[in-house]
């Protein structure tokens, strides 16, 4: 019960040397380097510091190390110089690897395949480790175990125990994230044997805490805590505080899970210790939890209250949603266990609001929903007791589902597992038994093999029942993707049907009062001719040419409030065109200028008591620029409508309070060189920095239920970033206002 | 008579200018423009009882005509001037609001000048 996902250290560097020490005695080491560099005398030397530089540099600052190692492979170009080359390029891998700039890390990576000499088989090995690494932190984990283990032999046959011992751990790992426990620990085991050769005793550590994580999954909570003690006391030997950390927060959800409460809080607060030591927030306020629970457990309510608010506040900073979720939630429960149910509710509302919206639902979600539910049917509110209880059902069910094929999975794997753990025995056994009686060890061979076939075929069986389970569950998902795919289509659609309709009421305004000068100047015009023909019978020519005069002026403004209402009704066609026309040369200016109008009038027309102050701020000297100015129209009309609304309501609220606030939207425009910057401020609320991360999310809206898609800013940031290379972004202050920043190329 | 026009187009007072021209010539009728409801009121206020008639747009920026509107009828009492809005949007709701807060006609555009005249020519 409220599990959080344990602590896991992923993909590592496969030259493990440096990770461990201490930032000083890296910056000490570093000096000691730029001097031989200074003193060295040929460029090859220099080259080879300058990558013992890197190694060290990489840890600490990534773009350091791309920055060095770029400037040095030019040099190593220049002389060429092999060896510096190749592992120039493979510490470029793997920086931009840690960066996410895969692109680039299999740009020098596929050079180098070419370059490398054929009989060069070391540096094939460093080829692959780097991809196997790649694939690793991109989370294509099949892709990476098949790199990695082309690597091993190639290794294992040069003797390399550094790079084998960094290869078999990332394996390790890979194999973990796809759940092959058995072939994770292998793989583990085969790393900690490496380690505790060398008498690497952080990198031991390191190794422990994963298998510790790999045993607990398969379910051996004994071996698990044994790997953690022993984990945690290597890193404590090598001041490895995080992982210490990670040791006592994983040991407490263990004991926590066993319902060994005692246990559990001592770990959880050794955890809390140290994290406050390391400043890790996330973790600091999932221990504190953890805690709490346990205290919650035992009855010591008071103290739980205590540790369950620190957690909150911790985990409202750390913004991890299940951080949030966690500290909530046993709040919630804390209350519940006495019987509290309406104090209760707000935090498991509050706590299922943030997994809602972050992560799947699980086991956890339906034991808390059920909770939730028990609390509205105590609390009297039946309907909302009621849609608790089905939702958990439903969850529920679908676990079940779930968990029937990974327990036949399981079943394979720990079947598989059993069966080399028995041949590992069986080997060493025969060892010792071959100078005694070759017969006997033959005899027990035999029987051996025929248990080993047996042992495998009970697996192969299993493992195609639970093929054909997991085949059946892909289908239902791809037709589930298809339904939500042609969903989110339509609702893009009626987005735009939305921002169509906020247009009409506006266009409808402005197409009136054109209209009203171009039907009453030219009545007007009618009368004064009769009247020119007037006097020029009456032969007052003078007036006659006055009256002239304004007739021209007048027939000018006929002309220009007619091309006002044309240009307006293009806008409009225009906006309700799809998107797929040409890039034009575009009036920026205009172009808000506008869908400014549009916007307020469209405003005023739906609400007739909003009220508010438009500024504008145009630079002249603005170059037009070629974009679609259609799609950059319902950007700008979207900021634009979205100001408006911040305004007014804040203009709401602070009516009830009686301040003097004046709303105000303003937009302008300015030229950056080779850019155009357009502005659109509003001196509303402002967004909390709570959810400033999600504004550019689809389907994300804080207006009421119906009155908004959710996708309006999200669009406008596709239109901005993918549609013309440009650059959305958003300042904020709470209480103060918004502020949404476009910036095009030009 | 006089009357204030509040539009927030500059034209309005072009037009209103001509088509009254022979009003205006006669002294029969006198003009003022304001080009917004905050304009208006300060007009309102250093010409007190001066004009009888506003004719009001209702969609400007700043304060509305209908906020205009609440205003002067809250303001100005003895004898109350006559309101008329004119706006581009004749929708019900426009109406029934104007009407609430005391308007005492609503014409929408494009303006129907002939009708006009005749409406001020009935309050002269």
């Amino acid at each position: 019960m409220f599990n959080q996902n344990n602590c896991r250290l992923l993909f590592v560097l496969i030259l493990i040397s440096m990770i461990s020490q201490p930032l000083t005695a890296q910056s000490d080491k570093l000096k000691k380097i730029d001097s031989l560099i200074a003193n060295a005398k040929d460029d090859t030397t220099k080259i080879r510091l300058n990558l013992d530089k890197l190694d060290i540099l990489s840890n600490i600052n990534l773009d350091g190390g791309i920055a060095l190692a770029s400037k040095e492979l030019i040099k190593a170009e220049e002389i060429h110089y092999y060896y510096g080359i190749f592992l120039l390029r493979i510490r470029l891998a793997n920086n931009y690897t840690f960066k996410g700039v895969y692109d680039s890390a299999i740009e020098n990576l596929k050079f180098l395949e070419k370059f490398r000499k054929p009989s060069d088989s070391l540096n094939l090995a460093s080829i692959y480790g780097a991809y196997g690494m790649m694939y690793g932190v991109k989370a294509v984990y099949d892709t990476s175990i098949m790199y990695l283990e082309k690597a091993i032999p190639i290794y294992e046959r040069l003797k390399k125990t550094q790079e084998l011992s960094g290869i078999y751990i990332n394996v390790g790992i890979g194999y973990e994230q796809i759940a092959n426990y058995p072939k994770a620990l292998e793989f583990m085991q085969k790393a900690l044997d490496l380690a505790q050769k060398n008498n690497n005793k952080s990198v031991e550590a390191r190794i422990l805490v994963n298998m510790g994580n790999a045993y607990n999954d398969i379910g051996n909570t004994d071996k698990a805590i044994e790997a953690y003690h022993k984990s945690a006391d290597l890193a404590s030997q090598t001041n490895g505080n995080i992982i210490e950390l990670y040791d006592y927060s994983n040991l407490s959800s263990i004991y926590n899970d066993a319902n060994n409460w005692k246990v559990g809080y001592d770990y959880a607060m050794k955890a809390v210790q140290l994290s406050k030591q390391t400043g890790d927030i996330g973790i600091e306020a999932a221990s504190l939890s953890k805690a709490a629970l346990a205290l919650s457990s035992q009855k010591k309510y008071d103290e739980a209250i205590k540790l369950s608010k620190q957690s909150i506040i911790l985990a409202d900073s750390s913004r991890q949603p299940l951080n949030i979720f966690q500290a909530y939630s046993i709040m919630g429960n804390i209350f519940y266990l006495q019987e509290k149910y309406a104090e209760a509710i707000p935090f498991l509302e509050k706590a299922f609001k943030e997994i809602n919206s972050a992560t799947n639902y699980d086991k956890t979600t339906a034991e808390f929903l059920k909770k939730l539910s028990v609390c509205y049917e105590k609390t009297g509110n039946y309907i909302k007791a009621l849609s608790n209880y089905k939702l958990s059902a439903e969850i529920e069910d679908s676990i079940t589902r779930k968990s029937n094929i990974r327990k036949a999975t399981e079943q394979s794997m720990n079947f598989e597992f059993a069966k080399k753990q028995e041949v590992l025995a069986a080997e060493h056994k025969k060892d010792l038994e071959l100078q005694k009686t070759k017969q006997m060890a033959l005899t027990i061979g035999l029987v051996l093999l025929f248990l080993l076939g047996l042992l495998a075929l009970i697996g192969f069986k299993n493992k195609q029942k639970a093929n054909k389970t997991l085949k059946l569950q892909k289908k239902k998902i791809e037709s589930a993707l298809a339904e939500l795919k042609s969903t989110q289509a339509q609702l893009i659609q009626s987005e735009k049907m939305a921002s169509l309709g906020e247009l009409t009421a506006g266009i409808a305004h402005e197409i009136q009062n054109p209209l009203n000068f171009v039907n009453n100047f030219s009545e007007v015009n009618k009368e004064m001719i009769d009247e020119v023909i007037d006097e020029i019978s009456k032969g007052n020519y003078n007036e006659a040419k006055n009256i002239l005069n304004d007739i021209k002026e007048n027939s000018e403004k006929i002309n220009h409030h007619g091309k006002r209402a044309a240009d307006i009704v293009k806008g409009m066609l225009q906006h309700s065109r799809t998107s797929t026309g040409q890039k034009e040369l575009t009036d920026i200016n205009a172009l808000c200028d506008e869908y400014f109008r549009l916007s307020y009038h469209g405003l005023r027309a739906k609400d007739k008591t909003f009220n508010a102050k438009f500024e504008t701020d145009f630079d002249t000297n603005l170059p037009k620029i070629n974009v679609l100015p259609q799609d950059i129209g319902r950007v700008i009309l979207n900021l634009i409508n979205n100001a408006f609304y911040a305004v007014s309501e804040k203009a709401k609220s602070s009516k009830q309070n009686a301040e003097g606030y004046e709303p105000t939207v303003s937009v302008s425009t300015k030229s950056l060189g080779d850019k155009v910057e357009v502005k659109v401020k509003d001196n509303g609320n402002g967004i909390p920095s709570t959810i400033k991360d999600k504004i550019f999310q689809p389907f994300f809206t804080t207006k009421p239920t119906g009155s908004g898609t959710g996708l309006g800013l999200s669009l406008s940031y596709d239109i901005i970033t993918k549609g013309h290379a440009g650059e959305l972004k958003v300042e904020t202050k709470e209480g103060r206002g918004s502020e949404f920043i476009i910036l095009l190329p030009g | 008579m006089k009357v204030l026009v509040v539009d927030d187009e500059k034209d309005v007072q072009v037009l209103f200018e001509q088509r009254f021209r022979k009003e205006m010539r006669s002294g029969e009728m006198e003009f003022a423009f304001a080009f917004s409801g905050e304009e208006a009121l300060i007009f309102l206020k250093d010409h007190d009882q001066e004009a009888v008639l506003i004719l009001s747009d209702i969609n400007m920026p700043g304060m509305s005509g209908l906020e205009l509107l609440r205003r002067i009828k809250e303001q100005h009492h003895e004898p109350p001037p006559v309101v008329m809005m004119i706006t581009a949007y004749g929708d019900a709701d426009n109406y029934k609001t104007a009407m609430q807060l005391g308007a005492d006609d609503f014409l929408t555009k494009p303006v129907d000048f002939i009708s006009l005249k005749e409406k001020l020519k009935a309050i002269h």
